[in-house]
């Protein structure tokens, strides 16, 4: 299989999911770009090559939190610079939001929904993107995230949790 | 809670960029991937030479600076011509 095969086949599949995790064209682009970067790096030594879409959610898994991580951190080096404050976890902006897959009259409602998932932990957040975002079965879930079924059921359970506490707390103000 | 998965589940599947294959094909030419045998080989040759360096150096340590100066200068016999 030729890299440019691997490219068409899976470029929709890697833009997509990029754009769940961090919800902007510009920065889904870029994920996109170090997954295949990655990609025609090691597809020569890759050798299941029935598995390649799980390896290639992989990677996207990996390059997209790492991408988050690297954001953050650069923001959070900008706000200490700047007024000298910690802003709390500084999780991905919710200002950040433009994601070309929501509706104009679901965007309000999907962006708070986002700015919950952003808070959780790494592997939640992932679940939650696999099973309720791109609507995997729980063992292709399994597959890519390298846990048994179980795990990953008991992760959506927390996962469903801690997301109803945020949801909850985000609502709060409002009802005041 | 449903409510919000339900939601989630009406986000839209997005095409990627047209552009995007030509800018990831002029990355990959712009990234020159030094092989991993040559790092190796680079990596066992300055630890060659670290460890003979330092043989050299223990070796050596025996002989102390005014020894290599003797050696350096003659010295002189005092003795005066046609004696």
């Amino acid at each position: 299989m030729q890299f440019k095969e691997i490219y068409e086949a899976h470029k929709n599949l890697v833009f997509n999911l990029a754009l769940q995790y961090c919800q902007n064209p510009q920065d889904a682009e870029e994920i996109t770009q170090d997954v295949f970067l990655n990609v025609h790096q090691k597809f020569h030594s890759f050798n299941n090559q029935s598995d390649i879409k799980t390896w290639i959610y992989r990677i996207c898994i990996n390059k997209s939190l790492d991408f988050i991580k690297k954001k953050n951190r650069k923001k959070r080096a900008f706000f200490f610079k700047a007024f000298s404050i910690d802003d709390q976890k500084n999780h991905l902006n919710a200002s950040d939001f433009n994601h070309p897959g929501v509706e104009l009259e679901q965007k309000e409602a999907i962006k708070g929904i986002f700015k919950a998932i952003n808070q959780l932990v790494d592997r939640q957040k992932s679940v939650i993107i696999l099973l309720k975002i791109e609507q995997l079965s729980v063992k292709e879930a399994s597959e890519i995230l390298e846990i048994s079924s179980k795990a990953v059921e008991s992760l959506f359970q927390r996962a469903k949790k801690n997301l109803e506490k945020l949801l909850d707390n985000t609502k709060k103000p409002e009802g005041k | 809670m449903e409510d919000s998965f339900d939601k989630l589940k009406s986000i839209k599947r997005v095409a990627a960029p047209d552009n995007l294959y030509n800018k990831i094909l002029s990355k990959t030419d712009d990234q020159k991937v030094i092989p991993m045998k040559w790092i190796n080989i680079a990596a066992a040759l300055f630890f060659f030479l670290l460890v003979s360096e330092i043989y050299l150096i223990s070796e050596n340590k025996f002989t102390s600076r005014e020894d290599s100066q003797i050696d350096l200068v003659t010295l002189p016999n005092n003795m005066l011509y046609h004696e």
